[in-house]
């Protein structure tokens, strides 16, 4: 498609590799004085990009009224006791919003990679009449805004499969309130598929033959040959997946109506409305809600820069 | 051109290859049925249920009532919806132009050989992946008007406070401002562009004397314009959808009058859409609103791609294939 130009599909890992290579560390030789300026003017800015999470972190440990005198950078006095109070002040304690983020983000996680590897594995390795035809329909998918899909989909989703409010299941709350988050997952997101079919296609097909040779069938081929090459490229699609789900509001917002299903991210709504001026305990509750992000990207950062870089030279 | 090549080496017989041919298409059908299940019943039945509903009125409790083309009639002189549009354009018009050229002016100054400049590149890209309703959070205390950052820093050196979020010529502007917090995915897009340059093009470029505007505009801005028109059209599908902050941080306001209405200088296309369907449940007007949004960004998406060919410089990708 027009996004993609032509060339061939670069072997697994290969795009950044083979692209320092082209240009070994950095393109542009420039002299001393102007990378002195690059660094300073690099650096001012990186203020910018850091300096509201200090900023949050500081004043989520100030009194409220320490808080609202915010022409200091440090807190007169420490309130490790803001995180409790945060912690208790909606009608349910915040670890059920994290576990209901946490759970709804995992699941659609491991939808999301399974489906989409064997789709992927399909369009890179089977021939068929119409796999292009179906390809170009991926491709288009990827640019269809939610919101023409979103009020028929909440129409089947509570008229059609009764995933709605009210009522109860699985006991006391209506799990059956998460399902329109987590099983579109399962049948794969459009852009993930495309990026990880260009990863199998540069895995050499050698070695699909001569599995094939030894009486492999096309899962066994998946398991042993196709996986084990593409960990890298799942990585991304894992780590993507999951802060993406996670940082979700407007699905959550549409269906989880049940405050005990509550996410983090709706839970952080409904704390702003409820305590709109007391800046400590929001700061506090905001960064509750980052952190599980942050803590994933220190894990994973190699993964996911390399995953978004690979998004911009494949995509 | 790189297709999967599955040459069966030996062909025994004619019978054996369609046979292996058909067992192929098979496992293709099956390996791909979760795409084309989860494409007509999350995508296509609804994209087909939103043409339908948009010309109906529907309360979502009593059966939709035909009202032929009146939601579209309505919306022509519903001022919410011109509001939304307007705001939606302008957002683009400020925002999409200064992300780009900010994150690509950041882009080429980390693309040097300056020590740390991967922790630079893990700096600048953390905020994207926050982009969620904790910024928001974060963002209405730093524009908060009394306890804000911003606000407290222009009072200290003598300058008069700003309503950045209930001033109606503010409030959008500090949208763009915080955006520009979140564009480290755009940069680190660019700085894969950017290494894809071979160095022998900058050589060439500055033996035939060209300085750094020369190169900038000879060699850098045509090799990055498959980059950029990337960036421009995720930027664009993205910014149409605008929806999360405007939700939380000032649901559409601070009003603003316009002739004898009073209109909302921040209310956004998307938000007018959710207010209509599950505020006000009219949702086949609704349904009209978001065929309308679909059909724009169809256009607008086809009309870019179709420039590209004026000004992207596809031979940059060959090299990148490589």
């Amino acid at each position: 498609m027009a996004l993609q130009g032509t060339g061939a599909p670069p072997r697994t890992a290969a795009p950044v590799a083979a692209l320092s290579a082209i240009s070994p560390k950095g393109t542009e030789r420039t002299g001393h004085s102007s990378r002195v300026i690059a660094y300073v003017v690099v650096g001012l800015l990186c203020v910018f990009s850091l300096f509201p999470l200090y900023w949050m972190l500081e004043n989520s440990l100030r009194s409220e009224s320490d808080a609202s005198n915010s022409v200091t950078f440090w807190p007169e006095e420490f309130h490790w006791s803001n995180y409790s109070t945060m912690w208790n002040s909606l009608t349910y304690p915040f670890h059920i919003f994290l576990i209901n983020s946490f759970v709804m983000a995992g699941l659609v996680t491991i939808g999301t990679v399974a489906s989409c590897a064997l789709v992927a594995y399909g369009f890179a390795r089977f021939r068929f009449a119409g796999r292009e035809f179906l390809f170009a329909v991926i491709i288009g998918t990827t640019m269809i805004p939610y919101a023409v899909m979103m009020i028929p989909q909440y129409a089947m989703f509570i008229n059609v499969f009764h995933w709605g409010g009210g009522g109860s299941a699985f006991g006391y709350h209506n799990l059956y309130q998460f399902l329109p988050q987590i099983v579109p997952a399962f049948f794969g997101s459009p852009f993930f598929i495309f990026l990880l079919r260009q990863f199998i296609r540069g895995i050499p097909y050698d070695l699909d033959e001569a599995a094939k040779v030894d009486g492999a069938g096309p899962l066994r081929i998946f398991w042993t040959i196709i996986l084990p090459e593409l960990r890298p490229a799942l990585a991304a699609v894992t780590v993507l997946t999951f802060i993406g789900k996670w940082n979700d509001f407007l699905g959550p917002l549409i269906y989880l109506t049940d405050a005990h299903n509550w996410t983090i991210e709706l839970a952080l709504n409904s704390f702003i409305g409820r305590y709109s001026t007391i800046f400590n305990l929001q700061m506090a509750a905001s960064l509750m809600s980052m952190l599980p992000i942050m803590i994933v990207y220190f894990i994973a950062s190699r993964q996911i820069i390399e995953g978004v870089t690979l998004s911009g030279v494949k995509g | 051109m790189a297709r999967t090549e599955a040459l069966p080496l030996v062909r025994r017989t004619r019978a054996r290859a369609t046979k292996r041919e058909r067992r192929e298409a098979l496992t293709f059908y099956l390996l791909v049925s979760p795409f084309i299940v989860g494409f007509l019943v999350f995508t296509f039945v609804p994209m087909a249920g939103s043409i339908l509903l948009s010309f109906t009125s529907w309360d979502f409790i009593h059966k939709p009532i035909w009202v032929g083309l009146q939601n579209y009639q309505n919306l022509m002189s519903d001022q919410d919806f011109i509001q939304g549009i307007k705001v939606t354009l302008s957002y683009a018009v400020m925002a999409l132009p200064t992300g780009l050229i900010v994150s690509l002016v950041l882009a080429l100054l980390m693309n040097r050989d300056i020590p740390g400049v991967n922790v630079f590149r893990a700096i600048y890209y953390m905020p994207s992946l926050l982009a969620g309703f904790s910024v928001a959070a974060l963002w209405i205390f730093v524009f908060d008007n009394q306890h804000g950052i911003l606000n407290n820093l222009l009072a200290t050196i003598g300058l008069p406070r700003v309503g950045w979020l209930t001033d109606p010529n503010w409030a959008l502007k500090s949208f763009v401002l915080m955006g520009l917090w979140g564009i480290g995915n755009t940069i680190l897009i660019y700085l894969a562009g950017l290494k894809g340059i071979p160095q022998q093009l900058y050589e060439a470029a500055s033996i035939d004397g060209a300085g750094w505007w020369a190169r900038l505009r000879h060699v850098t801005l045509p090799m990055l314009s498959p980059t950029i028109f990337f960036n421009l059209i995720t930027g664009l599908i993205g910014v149409f959808q605008y929806f999360d902050q405007s939700y939380v941080m000032t649901n559409g306001g601070p009003p603003i009058i316009q002739g004898d209405q009073i209109v909302g200088s921040t209310r956004f296309y998307m938000l007018k859409l959710y207010n209509d369907a599950f505020r006000s449940r009219e949702f086949g007007y609704a349904a009209s609103e978001a065929v309308l949004l679909f059909i724009f960004i169809l256009l607008i998406t086809l009309f870019v791609i179709r420039s590209s060919a004026l000004w992207v410089y596809y031979e940059g990708n060959v090299v990148k294939g490589k």
